[in-house]
């Protein structure tokens, strides 16, 4: 089942985005980053968490990646940045946002620090919290740096959640939000409004929800 | 950094730095019902961190209905003593599905390295662990040190038994022989205790001839033991009776005799012969210099392990002749036939272990002539408050004219407030059946007290609003039935100890009950099938746990207010406060089943008592 349900992931997704992580694939072939694309045949997975404040230039982005296993969620080997454009272009509202994430340090979005984190997430799988809706920003950023966006294989646990729900009671209909779903299988939601708290809490719900199926299969 | 509570013990060891270096450094892991954690024999790689869930420590070794050893929740730490012994002796399973923090091995032992606080913690837990763990698995679960386990048989000695014709003469001779002290002679089938002390003042105070036989002059009024009973009960005994020689017999059949002297020679630690210096106490200044010594005594018990009750029977009795003496010692001699002065609340009950507030009274005679009486009382009550007993800000004591009355007077006032049954009165009549002569003539109080039973077993609403009280205060335990926990703590008193209290204490009204400990009612309610065995057995040892419970937080309080008396009053009401964060987790446990105990019990009161509306 478990198998089942990472095959489903890995080639879910639209026509468009195979086809456009098929084209990154050949365009990087020479580039350091070519190994991103292999396939991955690893236990461990990354959580992502992200969020975005516009802003006139560039977007900021606060970002948390955490590893994950089968059991355990490696939160000591998190990885938590604030990235924005070279030029803080607004002090107060970085803050602000900073504040409101909780993330790490605030580096520049130049194609170090994104590298940095294209090699922590390595090739492993991406778990999350509505991932596409998240990652657009950052897709776009690093399409415009690193000329990829990210190639992994995602699971969005939204989906997972509502899929299992609808196990449960095919009438379901009502989409929930994060906090919902925690509660729905008793996630301890641990400071939801860091980025490494959702990172954390949605791997744990990722963990929760295998078990679950696993359980019903 | 994860968001991690640390503000408990042990963290609260640690600086900020080291509290960083664990939010840094930690990871989660999530467990399955069921699933094992830790194997026994497995390495410790971690710290574990219960953030949710429930987990059991379970020894292998032992069949199963005694492997649950430990039981850890939210907020516990487990693992630390693995990594510190190289390796797990327990088996750690997840009871519920649970969520932990894990603190890595390195990381641990760094922190202990750096912080000396944090890493003597774990040591120190991992001695008083060992420590509970030996006193669990002592034979029968008593937790008494080698020497209070000491039995009758191991300290008596061979009797020396005379015929009933022996002259006193040939007595002396005999005495002289075999190094004894004492002589027993039998007549008609009754045993008699003739000592050296009786041969002399029979000799020289009451002139008998060296040629009279010894049966004239022996004692026929003998306090008995038997060989299997603990030589600390025998103690008790002596002080009680005022003896020094208890006769050993097994199924009538003489065994031997136990002398005081052997008795103190085993218990030889200075503590113990508080109760010898109350005896030999012949002024005011004597009896209050043994009476200051009591805490002393207690936390000597405690030290030793001795099991609660029989602490409490010991400190009962003494407290009963310090009492006593005080008495001799004020009220002049021709008044004891007419008045008995009773003690009432927890000493009345034999329930008390430190000093508390004294709650006595006086019943007289009905005829009796007393010109001086108030002012003989207000002397006892000065007096009493000189050996260490302070006053009842109830003023429940003799210099309260309102509780000095004779017999009718009483049996007036018990009827009054059967009547009556308001709050007031009703707390009254709940301190009358805790009502124990300690000096006087007891038979005044039996015949009030043989009132009170007969106006109120049979009094169907009277003892409806008499339990009502018991169920006054909530049980400390959540919705799902784990340990509430405020940081104040819990009120033992009022969630634990009152409630089983004056429970039992409605159903021993109900029975008809004389006893007034509670402990003795619970006997008297199995046997008369009122309560099944198996309860009441619970119940004493769940009163027993919140007993010693509360003395520790008592004993702990008067260390650190020796110097600073005022603050007293505020310690009494925190004495009574359990902080369940600070015990360790076997304690959690054991108070965790005895709060369930006492919501069992209320739930039969209500049923029994119909107070389920009220």
């Amino acid at each position: 089942m478990r198998l089942l349900d990472r095959h489903m992931t890995l080639f879910s997704g639209s026509l468009r985005t195979l086809l456009r992580r098929e084209s990154d694939r050949r365009r990087c072939a020479d580039s350091p980053y070519a190994w991103l694309f292999q396939p991955y045949m690893g236990e461990e997975l990354v959580s992502l968490a992200c969020t975005v404040t516009p802003t006139q230039s560039s977007p900021v982005i606060s970002l948390a990646a955490v590893v994950l296993s089968q059991q355990q969620v490696h939160t000591s080997r998190a990885f938590v940045i604030t990235l924005s454009s070279a030029k803080p272009p607004d002090s107060a509202s970085l803050r602000r946002h900073h504040l409101l994430c909780e993330a790490g340090a605030v580096l520049t979005s130049n194609s170090d620090n994104l590298g940095a984190l294209v090699e922590f997430i390595g090739n492993r799988p991406i778990v999350g919290w509505q991932l596409e809706q998240r990652l657009g920003a950052l897709n776009a950023l690093l399409s415009k740096r690193l000329n990829f966006a990210l190639p992994n294989a995602q699971v969005d646990v939204a989906k997972l959640h509502q899929r299992q729900l609808r196990r449960l009671h095919p009438e379901v209909e009502a989409p929930s939000n994060f906090a919902q779903a925690l509660a729905c299988w008793q996630v301890p939601a641990m400071a939801v409004q860091s980025v490494l708290g959702e990172a954390t809490a949605s791997a744990l719900l990722y963990i929760r929800l295998q078990r679950i199926m696993a359980q019903t299969a | 950094m994860v968001d991690v509570d640390l503000s408990q013990l042990p963290f609260t060891l640690l600086d900020d730095e080291g509290r960083d270096h664990i939010r840094r450094g930690i990871d989660l892991a999530y467990f399955d019902r069921d699933e094992i954690i830790l194997e026994s024999g497995q390495a410790g790689e971690f710290v574990f961190l219960i953030h949710k869930g429930e987990v059991a420590e379970i020894d292998p070794t032992l069949p199963s209905s005694t492997s649950r050893i430990g039981h850890y929740t939210a907020g516990d730490l487990f693992g630390a003593i693995s990594i510190l012994n190289g390796k797990s002796r327990y088996r750690f399973k997840a009871e519920q599905e649970c969520l932990c923090y894990l603190l890595p091995k390195a990381l641990f032992q760094q922190l202990c390295r750096q912080y000396p606080d944090f890493s003597n913690f774990f040591r120190q837990s991992l001695t008083h662990k060992a420590r509970l763990l030996t006193e669990k698995r002592a034979e029968g679960g008593v937790t008494m040190a080698g020497f209070m386990l000491a039995k009758v048989s191991e300290c008596m000695r061979e009797p020396l038994l005379m015929s009933a014709a022996t002259d006193i003469a040939s007595a002396v001779k005999q005495l002289n022989e075999s190094h004894a002290d004492s002589l027993l002679v039998e007549t008609q089938d009754t045993l008699g205790i003739v000592t050296k002390t009786d041969l002399l003042n029979a000799l020289v105070l009451d002139g008998h001839a060296i040629t009279s036989s010894v049966d004239e002059i022996a004692h026929f009024n003998l306090v008995t033991a038997a060989p299997d009973q603990y030589l600390f009960e025998v103690l008790v005994l002596m002080t009680r009776h005022k003896v020094a020689r208890v006769v050993v017999l097994e199924q009538n059949a003489l065994k031997g005799v136990v002398e005081l002297t052997d008795v103190l020679s085993y218990f030889s630690s200075r503590s113990y012969v508080v109760s010898l210096q109350v005896e030999q106490a012949n002024s005011l200044e004597a009896l209050s210099v043994a009476s200051q010594r009591t805490p002393e005594l207690v936390k000597a018990l405690m030290a030793q392990g001795v099991k609660l009750r029989f602490a409490m029977d010991l400190l009962a009795a003494l407290n009963g002749r310090i009492m006593s003496k005080a008495w001799d010692f004020t009220i002049n001699e021709r008044y004891h036939e007419q008045s008995c002065m009773m003690v009432m609340g927890s000493e009345g009950r034999g329930e008390q272990i430190l000093k508390t507030d004294q709650d006595n009274g006086l019943i007289l005679a009905d005829d009796t002539q007393w010109p001086e009486l108030a002012s003989h009382m207000q002397t006892l009550t000065d007096t009493l408050i000189q050996l260490g007993y302070p006053p009842c800000p109830g003023n429940i004591m003799v210099s309260n004219p309102e509780w000095v009355a004779t017999v009718t007077q009483w049996k007036g006032n018990i009827a009054k407030w059967a009547r009556e049954r308001d709050g007031d009165s009703l707390m009254k009549l709940a301190i009358m059946l805790d009502a124990h002569a300690v000096a006087g003539n007891p038979s005044l109080l039996e015949s009030v007290r043989d009132e009170l039973f007969e106006r109120c077993s049979g009094d169907e609403l009277l003892l409806s609003y008499f339990a009502r009280t018991a169920l006054r205060f909530s049980t400390p335990l959540t919705l799902f039935g784990s340990l509430k926990k405020p940081q104040h703590g819990i009120d033992i008193k009022k969630g634990g100890i009152f409630p089983i209290v004056h429970g039992v204490r409605t159903m021993a009204l109900e029975r008809s009950i004389k006893a007034t400990s509670t402990f003795d009612r619970l006997d008297a309610l199995a046997a008369d099938g009122r309560l099944d065995r198996r309860f009441a057995d619970d119940l004493g040892e769940a009163l027993a746990l919140f007993s010693e419970l509360r003395l520790k937080q008592q004993l702990s309080t008067l260390e650190t207010a020796a110097d600073a008396k005022e603050a007293n009053s505020q310690n009494s009401s925190r004495a009574n406060r359990v902080v369940v964060q600070n015990l360790s987790s076997l304690e959690r446990d054991l108070l965790r089943e005895a709060m369930h105990i006492v919501k069992d019990f209320k739930q039969r009161l209500s049923h029994r008592y119909h107070l389920e509306y009220s």
